[in-house]
């Protein structure tokens, strides 16, 4: 049970306090709500790119790292395709600073041409490294346009191609900041040693000074059903194949996510799990399989993904999947596995709680969807999952039609 | 208006409550080491045996042995052991280092005594089925040769190679065929020879129940070895490769560089100091290996720089993965970094900086009952004086001097004493 408050600021900045006396530390988390999802097709990757930027110094404090390091803080951020996070751990004695850091970044940015170049070569060896020079890096890459064909989950976080991070402008870059870096766009969350008085303070000094922006009104197209199941056969140098099998699931907010989240559990989750057990200890037709869900605000993906052992071919491995898929569909889910599912999140939900940081990122993030309540009752929705309807899930989706197949052979 | 300008005034973080564990001992001589705090009811237990690859007559026994614990035991099958840590929503983490091999398990307070018994079996009582272990060995071989293929993990295996040598247990390159010459009897014995009462400790961490110790007591404290303790230390020459290597990777669009060298472990004097100066180079986000080669040059995604101890030796080495464009200037920008410490003073602004930094992640990395444990399980590892250590390093960073830093680097970031390896296009 997270204990939290919650108040907005008059130029719509949301902000959720919890207090937690037993650190010496506070964990402060700015989430902007933009991810890869609003970027403009021709110009991907710039959710990504920006992250970067938001470090190259702001309008008033030419470095944000040198005077947070200064305070004994430490940061990193985050992008993915719905939302671009910024987190930050300092002693509770320093938090002032942190606030002043923050605030400036949001106010406005120092926008500077030797930044802008620097983060744009950086970025392009960071494709280089996750994506391209690693054995089955460029999978993602490959999919999203594969099995989307519409929405804009259809590119990677990192973007669709390098040429449209090498192209990038400053005027790219200050139109996207107005129109998603602004107090009515974010969600600040602080947890650990320090009061909801004193977070008032800190924000009406720091951040209720900056002016409202726009409000942003996302309009995303809507990913058509798929009808026909689709295809695609690639070869790589790698040492051995790889499978994945990618079917359309519901959005985040979607009442049936927690039993698809469940199903995924079943058949993957722990190392007692039916594909691990049956199809990797048992049959031993693969080194390694998954089956997850991507947990994506819009309508995502249930993914299996695998590779066989050496001597298994794609499609015999595919059929073995698919005959664990038949089997969850029409025999029913028992009692002490379904429970089994239900202890293992309770335990992760409480595991999870343990960070003062991993609480004020969950809290943001449940504020994003809707209602910061979640934070503490989303369990509920979970252990109130009946086995039929994990079982209806399987058979709703599991379906030829709404699946999309990647067939990755390593060259000969 | 505030003046944004300015910024807020800062409050030194000087202090550090380090809180000690209980020590005990179990009826069979484990000692056990217990940080009992947190807010949530959840209970860590590390187990620490020695019994890390240092101590193995063929590469990977010690990992397989370590793997193996829990793929079946004199009651249970590899998969009611699964099945059952899953029901109590219980985490099994099993590693095989260096020196040490460990086993951990986390879980809800209030499943403590369903999960400690099965725990319990899988360190006195495996068995390492055959079938179990020739299904574990062809999963690990794929995945292995899978990292051959990554230009980083290459470079990590062959840098300790490199420096260490190939005759030495913290430099032996593992083979593909390794993994085809693994035997059950060799796990078995290995199991015997170092799973042992008299080479393990207990770290536990947590909201603990009154009975903690009755409970581990009744579990791990009964069980002893009737062989003779016939280990043997193993610790032939250091017989380093050449001090250049360039390992031909002509697909790859990256270069993975390492730069480094066999250094003082942390029971070396010195090694506070250094520690600091390893900082400063390469050990956090404002380094200047990281202001440099990234936010300089923007040749890489990541720049870092690290010392890691082992109970005979040490290693210190840079690593990056930078385009193969600019690979030797990336070369060329570290060698000069090591230079710049050597025969520059730091000024009293970065230093300031450094100590200010160092102060909060410290603190940071004592927060909570799990952290302080990590911490401490670090020590335990290299038989440290946990509390002297760290009341000795944070004095260190309060009194280290601009001099001392450049004494430091002249005597361990000698560019003479440097291994170099690169591994990516010509």
């Amino acid at each position: 049970m997270i204990d939290y408050s919650e108040f907005k600021l008059e130029n719509g900045l949301q902000v959720i306090v919890s207090t937690d006396t037993s650190t010496p530390m506070v964990a402060m988390n700015l989430l902007y709500n933009v991810g890869a999802r609003d970027e403009h097709p021709d110009k991907t990757g710039f959710a990504h790119l920006f992250e970067h930027l938001m470090f190259g110094g702001s309008v008033n404090i030419p470095s944000y790292d040198e005077p947070l390091q200064k305070a004994g803080g430490e940061n990193n951020a985050f992008t993915n395709n719905d939302f671009t996070d910024f987190y930050l751990t300092i002693p509770f004695q320093n938090l002032d600073t942190a606030f002043w850091l923050e605030s400036d970044r949001m106010l406005d940015l120092a926008f500077s041409e030797k930044s802008l170049e620097v983060q744009r070569n950086v970025v392009i060896e960071e494709f280089k490294q996750r994506y391209l020079n690693q054995p089955y890096g460029d999978f993602w890459l490959l999919m999203r346009p594969f099995v989307y064909t519409t929405h804009p989950y259809r590119w990677s976080t990192i973007g669709k191609d390098i040429s449209h991070i090498e192209n990038a402008t400053m005027d790219d870059v200050r139109t996207f900041y107005k129109k998603f870096y602004h107090p009515k766009n974010a969600i600040l969350s602080v947890v650990g040693n320090i009061t909801e008085d004193e977070v008032r303070k800190f924000c009406e000094t720091w951040f209720a000074p900056i002016v409202k922006g726009e409000v942003y009104v996302r309009n995303i197209p809507k990913e058509p059903v798929q009808t026909e199941r689709k295809n695609l056969h690639v070869e790589r140098d790698v040492p051995f194949d790889m499978l994945c099998k990618a079917y359309h699931m519901c959005a985040r907010k979607d009442a049936a996510f927690y039993a698809t989240d469940m199903l995924s559990d079943i058949l993957s989750n722990g190392n007692s799990s039916r594909l691990y057990n049956i199809l990797v200890k048992e049959k031993k037709l693969f080194s390694e399989l998954d089956a997850y869900i991507t947990s994506d605000m819009d309508e995502g993906l249930f993914v299996f993904s695998g590779k066989p052992m050496k001597g298994i071919s794609l499609e015999q491995a595919e059929a073995a999947i698919d005959e664990e898929i038949e089997h969850i569909k029409n025999n029913t889910i028992g009692e002490k596995e379904l429970d089994k599912i239900k202890n293992k999140l309770e335990s992760a939900m409480v595991f999870s709680n343990e960070s003062i940081l991993n609480r004020a990122m969950k809290l943001g993030v449940s504020n994003l969807l809707g209602d910061t309540q979640l934070v503490n009752t989303e369990i509920d929705n979970y252990l109130s999952v009946s086995a039929s309807e994990i079982q209806d899930v399987a058979r709703k989706i599991l379906i030829d039609s709404n699946c999309s197949v990647l067939y990755y052979h390593a060259k000969k | 208006m505030i003046d944004r300008t300015k910024p807020p005034a800062l409050n030194l973080i000087d202090r550090l409550e380090i809180a000690e564990p209980e020590v005990a001992r179990l009826d069979n001589g484990i000692p056990v080491y217990m940080f009992n705090a947190g807010k949530q009811d959840i209970v860590k237990i590390d187990m620490l045996f020695e019994a890390g690859g240092r101590f193995q007559q063929q590469p990977l026994v010690a990992r397989f042995t370590n793997k193996m614990l829990s793929e079946g035991t004199q009651s249970y099958t590899a998969f009611e052991i699964a099945e059952k840590l899953d029901y109590f929503g219980a985490y099994l983490g099993k590693m095989a280092y260096k020196d040490n091999s460990i086993v951990s398990i986390s879980m809800l307070k209030k499943h403590l005594e369903d999960v400690l018994p099965i725990v319990a079996e899988i360190i006195i009582a495996p068995v390492f089925p055959e079938t179990e272990l020739q299904t574990i060995a062809k999963k690990g071989k794929q995945a292995y040769m899978d990292d051959i293929r990554k230009v980083s993990e290459l470079a990590a295996m062959n840098f300790n190679q490199q420096i260490f040598g190939q005759e030495h247990p913290y430099g032996k390159m593992i083979a593909v065929s390794d993994f085809d010459r693994l035997e059950r009897d060799s796990l078995v014995e290995f199991h015997k020879q170092h799973y042992r009462p008299d080479s393990c400790k207990i770290v536990v961490a947590g909201k603990l129940p009154e009975n903690m110790l009755s409970l581990l007591n009744r579990y791990f404290g009964k069980y002893k070895m009737h062989s003779k303790n016939t280990r043997k230390n193993i610790f032939p020459a250091i017989t380093p490769g050449n001090q250049k290597e360039f390992i031909d990777m002509p697909k790859s669009v990256q270069s993975a560089i390492r730069i480094g060298n066999i250094t003082i472990n942390k029971t070396h004097e010195d090694y506070h100091k250094l520690f600091i100066l390893n900082t400063i180079l390469g050990g956090y986000f404002g380094s200047r290996l990281m202001k440099n080669i990234r936010e300089d040059k923007g040749y890489t995604y990541g720049i870092y720089s690290a010392l890691i101890s082992f109970q005979e030796s040490a290693a210190f080495f840079i690593i990056s993965e930078v385009g193969s464009d600019v690979s030797e200037s990336a070369v060329k920008e570290i060698y000069a970094e090591l230079r710049k410490l050597r025969t520059e003073a730091i000024s009293e602004q970065e230093l300031d900086l450094v100590k200010k930094y160092l102060s909060g992640s410290i603190l940071c990395s004592f927060d909570g009952p799990f952290q302080t444990s990590e911490r401490f399980k670090s020590l335990l590892e290299l038989n440290i004086n946990f509390k002297s250590y760290y009341s000795d390093l944070v004095d260190t960073i309060k009194s280290i001097s601009p001099q001392e830093l450049l004494d430091t680097a002249r005597n361990y970031f000698m560019e003479e004493n440097m291994f170099e390896l690169v591994v990516g296009k010509k």
